[in-house]
This record gives structure tokens, C-alpha cells and sequence, in this order.
């Protein structure tokens, strides 16, 4: 089994950064944002496909988060939990527009690129659009964005084992997209199957 | 290779295979190139100790402004254009730190004055008080000592405490069932057997016993003849004399007229027998030839070539042909005697025993005598 991914370093907000927020102070409502809108419409962009969208998506989010910022429980998990906020709102946008997907898919894999850690950038972003949006909000989320199993079993209402065998068949499925992406036209091992 | 197996690659670039299917793949792969290529990229691709590399995403430069201005128009915070509302006071406490102003004194002149109103009040109204407590007259003093009083025993004390309880009154659920008429029920059941009671019930048994028909009175009958049982021949009637059912009787020529009381009968020259107070009948003819051959009173008894038809009569004959017949063998039998070894007593007639009551014992009688 393997272990959990490294991801970037995750800068939790501090205690009086969310309680001047709640109390509606501007500078930490506006402090607070630009910290996590890097993030947040990432998450968005990657889910909807659609850099429109996905900033509809990302006000929604904000807005939702700091209207509930009062009962936020634990503020030390507050990324995990302003992520799982975006991952939600932005599976409901698609629900709402889901023609919007397949008409401006991949807004990153357009590109063309010599260089070969770029070409498996480009082939995992396709991988993951390749993915149901479900499982692409559970792949991005845990190994992207580095929300903890336990945290997503909790929002889900799974148990952590269930997550955790799913997110090993998403990450199989993602790798074999990815990799069919890279070699497509290729009569590599794989043959020229057209995987992709 | 199929996909089946890409995904075997895949898993073991995860590290979710079982350890025979790792080495499996790895033997594979040690022999073939592109299969060591492919699982090297899936595991490049994808890499389990570290979070995958993707493409950057540019945040648009306007988004951290729309965020706000949403966050402005849900009312989470106030219009960057407003002045908060305490922002003055915060303004002055900040000069007041800095010592530009005095605190208190520059923004509330006018409540120092109340204050020293109050205070010459509140002062007035304490020396009052003082002279009143002066003035009044002594009073009993006491002294208040305290000190620790052991305690000498412990009452248990029971009392009755009355809590108000509120019972919420369960909604009363109102059904309503239809209840079928009664109906009468008949059970039937054996009633037990409380004494037994033992009754003589008179019983009328009704016995037929046959009473002989009543005799025919005679007015007349000079030319008629009756056949005397007793003594064995035809004897004449005499007026009043009382004929009995059964009685035969004969007329002395071809024709005779019999006066009763209950009518009168013109007889043939034929037997007949008296059925009754008012009727005759004529004899069957096997005993009317048996009796016609008989003598008169005073003529010898029956004649002894009558033993063959009056045997013949007691065979046939019905039960009173029989008795007929019975009665003249017994007056034979007396007149011929019985025929046995012992003549002496046959000739005395002592010692002759009883007649024959059998047509066999008849038969033998007659074979003896003949």
C-alpha cells in the first residue's frame, strides 16, 4: 500500500485571522480570500473544466465558507474544509450546466510541449478530465490538494476504508488514461491501441 | 497486452498489488523494454510519495475583487465606501493614547456638571442621616458573641416536599369501531340427573280369552235328533232344552223345522251343528258320513267298520273333526276294549288305562282289536 502523497505546504489561517473574519472585518475577509483563492478556483477550474465557471464557482465558495465560518467546529482544518466547500459548489455548477464539460473540455491539455515533465502535466490534467466528476473532485481533493482521508469520509458519509480502496482504483484509472494519453500515436509496448 | 494488463501495471506503480503479482511484472519487465518503459511512466506519471504536477492555473486578476464585492453584497462585510459606525470612537480613543487629547474631559463637558449635583445631594442626605442617629433616643444594647457551639447530636428529619409535576396529556386518539348487535345465543347443554324416583305405573294387560258362544234355546224340535258326546248316539231334543254351540243334530226323516227363540230352521235330511243362539250350519261331509252311520238310543254303539274313516277323520279333519273323531274312537275304544294282553281287565274295564291320544296310538289300538 502505498503512503499519502506529499502535497505543498498547507498555511492554515490563524485564530484571530477567522475571528475578525466572522466578526466581518474587510482587511481579514480580504486577507483570508486572497490565501485560499489560488487554491479554491484551482480546484474549480479542475473540476468544471470552464475557467468561467469555475470563478462563479469561486465566489459562490467564499461566500458559502464565510457564511458558515461561525460554525467551523476545528479552524485548524479549515483548508480541508473551505476545499471540500469548492469541491461541493462546483459539482453543483456542473449539475446545473453539465453541457458546459464536454464543450470546453481540457483547458490545459491544448497545449503542445516538447518537454517531457510538462507532457505528463498536460497528460494527467487529461487523465483527470477523462474521470467522472465525482471521482475527479475525490482525486483532486486527497491527491491534489492533500485533504486527509478521515476528512473526506467524514464529509461523505463513508467509512475511511471505502474511500481509501476507491481512491487506489481512481488513481489506477488516472495513471492508465495518462499514460495512454502520453503514448497515443506511439507503437510503443502499448501497441497503438488508441488507449487514448 | 491487453488493458487487463495495463491496469495490473498500474496497480503495481501504485503499490496495491500482492507481492507475487509485483514480482511477476518485474521479471516481465526485466525482459521486455517497452513493458519496463510503461510501468516506468505510469509510476513518473502518477507518484505515490509525492502530489502529482499539473498545470498552472492563473487566477484571474479580477476574481479577488468579485469575491469581495459578492461577499459586500451577501452583507458578510461592509461596503469598502462606508464609514463604520464606530469609527469615531475609535479615532478618539486612538488621539487619546497618543496624548493628543485629554480622555473624557474634551468630549463630555456637560456631564461633569450632573456630576457635582449629585454629589452635593448624595452629601446633604448622609449628614442628615448622621444628626437623625445622633438625636435618637438609646437603645437596649446588645452583644453578639460569637463562638463555636459543638454540635450535640443530629436530628434525622423526614419532611413531606410537594413537587408540581407537569404531565403533558397524550393526544387523545378518537377511533371509532363499529360494534355489531348483539345477538341471542342458544347453548344447549344436557341437564345433569339430580335423583332417580321409582314408580309403580298400573298396567292394563288386555287377555282375549274365548267364551263359548251361547246355546240355542229350543220352542220345538220333535222330529230332530242331537249326537250325545257322552254316551255315544242320537238322542231326541226336548222342548226348553238349551242346544250348545257344537251340538250336531240330524232330522229324523228328509225334512224337520227346529223352533227357537231366536227364529225358526228348516233342517234336510243332513247333519248340522249349532254355530250359536241363532245359527246353523251343515256337518263337513267326512264326519257326516261318519255319524249317520251311527245308531240311534237304544241301537248298538258305533259300528266297528267306522275305525277306518274315523281315523282317517282324525288325520284330516280340522281341530274339531279331530275332537269328534277323538270322542267316538274313545266310545269304541270302550266298547271294544283296548285290545292289550290282559283280557280281565279288559272285559271289567279296570285297569284299562287311558285311550290313545295319537293317531299313531290309533292306529296301533285299531291293528290289535280289528
Amino acid at each position: 500500500m502505498s503512503a499519502e502523497p506529499e502535497h505543498r505546504d498547507t498555511e492554515e489561517p490563524t485564530f484571530d485571522l477567522l475571528l475578525r473574519a466572522i466578526s466581518g472585518e474587510r482587511g481579514a475577509v480580504s486577507e483570508l480570500t486572497a490565501m485560499f483563492l489560488p487554491r479554491v478556483y484551482g480546484l474549480c477550474v479542475r473540476i468544471l473544466r470552464n475557467p468561467a465557471l469555475a470563478e462563479e464557482a469561486t465566489q459562490e465558495t467564499f461566500v458559502r465558507a464565510l457564511k458558515a465560518l461561525p460554525r467551523l467546529r476545528s479552524p485548524e482544518r479549515f483548508t480541508g474544509w473551505i476545499l471540500v466547500i469548492a469541491s461541493n459548489t462546483a459539482r453543483e455548477t456542473l449539475r446545473k450546466e453539465p453541457r458546459t464539460h464536454s464543450l470546453e473540455s481540457e483547458p490545459a491539455a491544448a497545449q503542445s510541449t516538447t518537454d517531457e515533465s510538462d507532457a505528463r502535466k498536460v497528460a494527467l490534467d487529461h487523465a483527470i478530465g477523462e474521470l467522472a466528476a465525482e471521482e475527479r473532485a475525490l482525486f483532486l481533493l486527497h491527491s491534489v490538494e492533500g485533504v486527509s482521508q478521515e476528512q473526506l469520509a467524514h464529509n461523505t458519509g463513508k467509512s475511511v476504508s471505502s474511500i481509501k480502496s476507491r481512491l487506489h482504483r481512481i488513481r489506477n484509472k488516472v495513471r492508465v488514461a495518462a499514460v495512454g494519453f502520453l503514448n497515443r500515436g506511439e507503437a510503443g509496448w502499448l501497441g497503438g491501441t488508441g488507449e487514448a | 497486452m491487453s488493458r487487463i494488463d495495463l491496469e495490473t501495471l498500474a496497480r503495481v506503480a501504485e503499490g496495491d498489488a500482492a507481492p507475487e503479482e509485483i514480482r511477476a511484472v518485474e521479471r516481465a519487465a526485466r525482459s521486455d523494454e517497452s513493458m519496463r518503459l510503461t510501468l516506468e511512466q505510469l509510476r513518473a506519471v502518477l507518484p505515490s510519495e509525492a502530489a502529482p504536477e499539473l498545470p498552472e492555473i492563473v487566477v484571474p486578476e479580477t476574481l479577488h475583487a468579485h469575491v469581495l464585492e459578492r461577499a459586500e453584497s451577501a452583507g458578510i462585510i461592509a461596503r469598502a465606501d462606508e464609514i463604520p459606525h464606530d469609527l469615531h470612537s475609535d479615532v478618539v480613543e486612538r488621539l487619546a493614547s497618543e496624548g493628543l487629547v485629554a480622555a473624557e474631559a474634551s468630549s463630555r463637558p456637560l456631564r461633569g456638571q450632573w456630576a457635582y449635583r449629585v454629589a452635593a445631594v448624595l452629601l446633604v442626605g448622609a449628614v442628615g442621616v448622621f444628626v437623625g442617629i445622633w438625636l435618637a433616643p438609646p437603645r437596649t444594647e446588645r452583644n453578639y458573641v460569637e463562638r463555636d457551639v459543638p454540635v450535640v447530636h443530629t436530628r434525622v428529619e423526614e419532611r413531606i416536599v410537594e413537587k408540581t409535576v407537569i404531565h403533558r396529556i397524550p393526544d387523545v386518539v378518537v377511533e371509532t369501531m363499529v360494534v355489531p348487535e348483539p345477538r341471542e345465543l342458544v347453548v344447549e347443554r344436557e341437564r345433569p340427573v339430580e335423583s332417580i324416583v321409582i314408580r309403580e305405573v298400573p298396567v292394563e294387560k288386555i287377555v282375549e280369552r274365548f267364551v263359548p258362544a251361547p246355546g240355542m234355546e229350543v220352542v220345538d224340535a220333535s222330529r230332530l235328533q242331537r249326537w250325545d258326546f257322552e254316551r255315544g248316539f242320537w238322542a231326541p231334543i226336548e222342548s226348553g232344552e238349551e242346544l250348545a254351540a257344537g251340538t250336531i243334530l240330524r232330522s229324523r226323516g228328509s225334512r224337520a223345522i227346529l223352533t227357537a227363540e231366536s227364529g225358526t230352521h228348516v233342517l234336510g235330511g243332513e247333519l248340522y251343528v249349532v254355530r250359536d243362539a241363532h245359527r246353523l250350519a251343515p256337518v263337513p261331509p267326512p264326519l257326516s258320513r261318519a255319524l249317520t252311520t251311527t245308531t240311534n238310543v237304544g241301537e248298538s254303539a258305533l259300528a266297528k267298520t267306522q275305525v277306518p274313516q274315523l281315523l282317517e277323520l282324525w288325520s284330516t279333519g280340522s281341530r274339531g273333526d279331530r275332537s269328534r273323531a277323538q270322542r267316538a274312537l274313545e266310545t269304541l275304544w270302550r266298547d271294544l276294549g283296548d285290545g292289550g294282553g290282559i283280557a280281565f281287565l279288559s272285559v271289567t274295564g279296570e285297569g284299562r288305562g287311558e285311550p290313545p291320544r295319537t293317531l299313531r296310538g290309533w292306529r296301533e289300538w285299531w291293528e290289535r282289536v280289528r
